[in-house]
């Protein structure tokens, strides 16, 4: 029990509760197809490595390290944009296709190409004239 | 400063060939065709006092300049390319293909200019590179099966070629430290695998015994002009190669030296036969050169043999190669002239002088470069001591003369047939009388020059250039000849077909192709190319699958853990 | 101008890291001029990045001290943010100049439409101040910061057509991408936690072989190997970069995946290099080996040129894996490396920049339909023609001299007692005959008969630029021994 206790002291604590998020955000990024449930899984990743680093920052004795405060926070504003920049795709992938999964597998050959070089390329999806007009 | 100079001499023939390749309708850049090769001409003139430019900015470590071996090698292919340009602007001039044809032209030209020049393995193999693939272009100019089949077998050899050269350089830049510089390579002393690579790299380029086999068949199947320089300068650059890599120190190299003595020898007297049983021209021309870089072979096997006299062989095998280089270019060109013949007078005298000097300068006749070449790499050997077989060197040498003189006059016997139905042109092609004239005139005037610039130093001048040693040859070629006269002198077909090992080589590809073809159900291989086809669209179908299943992100997941996994237990087992 | 060279490059490195951000910020409030902004500022920043490259030359004498750093706001390490510049950062920074420029061209041709243009040129010029700022970087969480600008530009410049398949594309892109950030995010965290500094050169003198820092590279590393889509992490390339349009392709392939390999070899040659072990360098030559073959026989699958061009990346970057065993036994080998990553890039973004060309005329890249197309278009087929040679590693090419230092490297490693070098010099000299299968899968058709049929009119850029840059490839070799000489201005390096 007085193990237990040493172990869970806050110094280590924290850290192995992060890389135990890591490893659930990882699972989840796998195993869910919802894109919005992966994106989520994602920031819990993101979540378990802030955590490790800001328990490694509380380790020592006295005040904690502002540096790792300011990593963090910086950190977290990139995954903030890297989440809205994902469920913007997320939704325009559902407009497109009507559902949020991704589609299976490598590019299809006979997929058609839509080359917005040529001329007479016309708004091919209903987002897409939404988006012109 | 000395970079550019030395730059300048592959690059103006480049430059030129973008432009004709760029605006092959402009025809006012054609005519510059021939004075592409005048700045290695003047390189080879000055070139001797310029020092090597190390441009190390360029590649890795290019260093260009010019030795005396260098020298007489580039005043030999520029003189001879000068030449010949010459003569294909006028011999091409209503083929409505010759852009294609000049720019070919221009760009082996370049090849082989930068490979005289360069000292140093890599861009020494680029320009040789740049030389076999573009005469690739000059081979199949003609569009005629004979051509294409000509040029295939060229190109197979000559990537084969490429292939061993480059494998051979690599070991020896390996052996040398990796110093790229190609003395550094020749004083490292090349052995085992990357030896034999280069010799047989090399070998291939300047027509060895045997794998000659191209020679026959890409010399007649070119125009007229790129056989000139085919045989007279770019299959030098074999020889060149060889001179430079090669272990030609004071220790020599016994084996390797017997080796190309032998072959050398051998490719002599047989190119001699083989030649004589041909009935076209250009065949027979492309024989006596198979048979002449036998000899020359030899000579450069004997500077192996003989360390002591390298100094005096190799210069004597530069001789050799220029004499033959000039000769050599005079007889194609002479073949490319048969509908040129006179109608009669001064002309018409010119007109078979033209043709028989070179030929005579072959054979060894007297007060010709022949005499010069032949007397300068037979004078060491009268009073070497050499053991074996190898004793009788001199005297086979010397009696190669004699196959080289029926080879001549079979050659000019065929060449003299080949005008019998051709009618005397209004009007005498300046052009190709000048180039000609000149290539043949080099068999008198280098010669003389030589002595001239370097008199020998214990004997009178015309001593070197006459002897019974060249006579007595000759004459039994003449004897020969007569003999064979009436057996052999009308025959139109070869009695030996062209290219002889390329038969059975062939004979056995198409074989083979016919046995797969018709290969019994027994052997389990799948008859039907729609069976193939078959098997191919599975392969196909289950790559898809698999980059599917890769795709998967289950699979990605497992993979990026067993990535790390792996990644943590090696790191960790050591 | 009295001042040294050397003097003025710490000038000089925040001058090109601002001007590169200066043209993003502009061009994104502005978007109304942004080709303009793009186009010139293309050229500008070409021009800046040869003056650097010039300076840095002038000024930089021994290798021990070469690299310049520059303390943004005069804080210094390990609180402030350190920009670094060495022989390894210049090399890079003046291929993706001449990658980005020749893009830039490009697209002016390429993205036409007044709307897509408001929306493309803004996301580029993030990701080529992304990318110079990744270059520059000194520190780890730096370069996660510009690692992340990079990507997400990246991404959205995927999804820019609109297709499902382009969305899907970038949607997997980000993913992968986001999860491969997140690892060396952990990775660096780990790092931090145990020195307590974040500059890569204060890093690589406190390392010390220990768990954590063996965690921390394997962590690393593998974030790395999904982001620079080595074998056999590599399956979101071909929908990214198949998808994507042309120049967007161009600058994937040939600068953002060798930007992910270059934070690999950076780490390896500085603070992890003391971790690695023999069976770590075999086992990323053995993935190297298969990525070779996989990529190649994608490539030789696929039904589409882009794809093609894509999985030719996969199997390309294999070499780059290769060369690590290659690295243990002769430590110079890493400059060969860089400079067949050089010649890759410039190669294959001409190789990508023919193909849209080629698409554009086309109106797709089903290379079975492409026959008349590739017939009629002899320039463009002649640029990847010429490119896809210094890919195979023909003579007269870059492609001929790197891989004839690999082959060196190799053969040095097979001298060294070394057994599975034969395998890494049959691999090396095998994979150019891999690659003359797919590439003659692509310009074959130009020489078959058949109708022509030339298509869609291009632009001149569109026409012009593609052989440009393949030229500039084919030509890259020339300049190997300046490229070699400025690889030795590292210090740290071996």
């Amino acid at each position: 029990m007085e193990w237990l206790a040493q172990q869970l002291a806050p110094g280590l604590i924290y850290p192995t509760a992060g890389a135990i998020l890591f490893a659930l955000g990882l699972y989840g990024l796998i195993r869910r197809h919802h894109l919005v449930l992966r994106v989520l899984a994602l920031n819990i990743m993101g979540s378990g490595v802030f955590m490790v680093l800001l328990g490694i920052a509380a380790r020592g004795e006295g005040p904690p390290d502002p540096v790792a405060q300011a990593l963090t926070l910086t950190g977290i504003v990139v995954a903030v944009s890297a989440t809205a920049f994902a469920l913007a795709l997320v939704v325009r992938l559902a407009r497109i296709t009507g559902q949020a999964m991704m589609l299976p597998g490598p590019p299809d050959d006979d997929a058609p190409v839509d080359d917005i070089s040529r001329e007479e390329h016309a708004p091919s999806t209903e987002y897409e004239r939404e988006r012109r007009e | 400063m000395n970079a550019l100079i030395w730059l300048a001499i592959p690059l103006v023939p480049l430059l030129l060939a973008v432009l004709i390749g760029l605006r092959p309708h402009r025809t006012r850049f054609n005519r510059w065709l021939p004075w592409a090769a005048l700045p290695g001409l003047a390189g080879a003139a000055v070139g001797g006092d310029v020092e090597p430019a190390a441009l190390d900015w360029l590649m890795l470590n290019t260093l260009l300049g010019l030795d005396p071996l260098g020298q007489a090698f580039l005043a030999l292919t520029s003189g001879l390319w000068l030449a010949a340009g010459l003569f294909a602007l006028s011999d091409r001039q209503d083929d409505p293909l010759r852009h294609r044809f000049y720019v070919f032209w221009l760009l082996a030209l370049s090849g082989n200019l930068g490979l005289i020049l360069a000292q140093d393995a890599l861009s020494f193999y680029l320009f040789f590179s740049l030389m076999s693939l573009a005469a690739y272009g000059l081979v199949v100019h003609f569009n005629t099966a004979e051509a294409w089949r000509a040029g295939r077998i060229y190109l197979i050899l000559a990537v084969v070629g490429e292939i061993l050269l480059f494998a051979g350089f690599v070991m020896a830049i390996h052996q040398a430290g990796g110093d790229t510089r190609l003395t550094a390579i020749a004083e490292a002393r090349p052995e085992g695998w990357g030896l034999a690579l280069l010799v047989l790299g090399f070998g291939i380029k300047a027509g060895m015994l045997p794998l000659h086999f191209w020679l026959p068949l890409a010399h007649p199947a070119a125009p007229v002009a790129a056989s000139a320089v085919l045989s007279g300068a770019m299959i030098k650059a074999g020889l060149l190669g060889w001179l430079r890599v090669l272990p030609l120190d004071e220790t020599g190299h016994v084996l390797l030296g017997e080796t190309l003595v032998l072959l050398g020898l051998s490719a002599a007297f047989l190119a001699a036969i083989a030649g004589v049983l041909q009935s076209r021209p250009k065949t027979i021309l492309a024989y006596s050169s198979i048979s002449q870089m036998g000899l020359m072979t030899a000579g450069a096997g004997l500077a192996l043999v003989l360390p002591d006299l390298r100094a005096w062989l190799l210069m004597a095998v530069t001789l050799y190669a220029v004499h033959h280089g000039f000769a050599k270019g005079a007889l194609f060109l002479a073949a490319g002239m048969t509908a040129q013949r006179p109608a009669a007078g001064a002309a018409r005298l010119a007109f078979f002088l033209f043709a028989l000097l070179p030929a005579l300068a072959l054979a060894g006749m007297p007060m010709t470069s022949g005499a010069l070449a032949k007397n300068t790499l037979k004078e060491p050997l009268y009073d070497a001591d050499l053991a074996g077989w190898m004793a009788h060197t001199e005297f086979a040498l010397t009696l190669a003369a004699a196959g080289t003189t029926l080879l001549m006059l079979r050659f000019l016997w065929r060449w003299y047939q080949a005008q019998r139905d051709t009618q005397a042109p209004p009007r005498a092609d300046s052009r190709r009388w000048w180039a000609w004239g000149g290539l043949a005139c080099m068999s008198l005037v280098f010669p003389l020059l030589g002595v001239a610039v370097a008199p020998p130093e214990q004997v009178p001048a015309w001593v070197v250039l006459t002897g019974l040693s060249l006579v007595w040859p000759i004459a039994i070629g003449l004897f020969l000849g007569l003999l064979a006269w009436r057996w052999a002198r009308d025959h139109e077909r070869p009695l030996l077909r062209e290219g002889d090992l390329v038969v059975p080589l062939e004979w056995l590809v198409h074989t083979g192709q016919r046995l797969w073809h018709r290969r019994p159900a027994w052997t389990g291989v799948g008859r039907h190319p729609a069976r193939l086809r078959w098997v191919r669209y599975r392969l196909r179908e289950r790559l898809e699958l698999a980059e599917r299943v890769l795709t998967r992100w289950e699979t990605i997941g497992l993979l990026f853990a067993a990535a790390m996994l792996g990644l943590y237990l090696t790191l960790w087992a050591g | 101008m009295s001042e040294t060279p050397a003097a003025m490059l710490p000038l000089a490195i925040s001058g090109l890291v601002a001007l590169s951000l200066a043209l993003a910020i502009l061009a994104t409030i502005w978007p109304r001029q942004a080709h303009r902004i793009g186009g010139y500022g293309a050229v500008l920043m070409a021009a800046a990045v040869v003056a650097l490259s010039a300076l840095f030359l002038a000024a930089g004498p021994e290798p021990e001290n070469a690299a310049t750093r520059v303390a943004l706001g005069g804080w210094e390490a390990p609180l402030g943010v350190m920009l670094h510049l060495d022989g390894l950062s210049m090399t890079l920074l003046v291929l993706t100049s001449v990658v980005g420029m020749a893009t830039s061209l490009y697209s002016l041709g390429y993205v036409h439409d007044p709307i897509e243009r408001r929306q493309f040129w803004p996301l580029w010029l993030w990701l080529w101040a992304g990318l110079n700022m990744l270059l520059l970087s000194g520190d780890a969480f730096n370069l996660y910061i510009s690692l992340e600008v990079v990507s997400l530009s990246a991404v959205a410049l995927v999804a820019f057509t609109g297709t499902a398949a382009a969305v899907s594309g970038a949607m997997r892109y980000l993913l992968i991408n986001i999860l491969g950030s997140l690892s060396f995010l952990m990775g660096v965290v780990l790092l931090f936690g145990e020195h307590g500094v974040l500059d890569l050169v204060l890093l690589e003198a406190r390392t010390e072989i220990g768990p954590t820092e063996r965690m921390a590279a394997v962590l690393m590393t593998a974030g790395l190997m999904l982001k620079a889509a080595l074998f056999p992490l590599h399956v979101w390339l071909a929908p990214a970069h198949g998808s994507a349009p042309a120049p967007v392709s161009a600058v994937l392939s040939g600068l953002v995946v060798t930007g992910s390999f270059y934070l690999i070899l950076r780490l390896w040659m500085g603070p992890f290099a003391p971790l690695a072990t023999p069976a770590f360098g075999i086992l990323v030559g053995l993935l190297g080996v298969a990525a070779l073959i996989w990529g190649s026989a994608q490539a030789l699958r696929s039904g589409r040129l882009k794809s093609i061009v894509a999985y030719s990346t996969v199997a390309q970057f294999g070499y780059l894996l290769i060369a690590f065993p290659l690295m243990l036994v002769d430590s110079e080998a890493w400059k060969v490396v860089v400079f067949f990553a050089v010649v890759h890039a410039l190669a294959k973004a001409s190789v990508f920049l023919a193909a849209g060309t080629l698409q554009h005329a086309a109106g797709h890249d089903r290379i079975a339909e492409m026959g008349g197309i590739l017939r009629a278009r002899g320039r463009t087929v002649f640029a990847l023609g010429l490119a896809g040679v210094s890919l195979m590693g023909l003579p007269f090419t870059g492609g001929f001299i790197a891989k004839y230092l690999l082959l060196e490297a190799g053969l040095a490693t097979i001298l060294a007692g070394s057994l599975i070098g034969v395998l890494w010099v049959i691999a090396i000299a095998g994979g150019g005959l891999l690659a003359a299968g797919y590439v003659l899968r692509m310009v074959a058709p130009a020489f078959h008969r058949g109708p022509r049929d030339a298509g869609e009119a291009v632009s001149p850029w569109m026409d012009w630029v593609p052989l440009g840059l393949a030229v500039v490839a084919a030509a890259a070799g020339f300049a190997g021994t300046l490229t070699l000489h400025t690889l030795t201005l590292t210090p740290g390096a071996p």
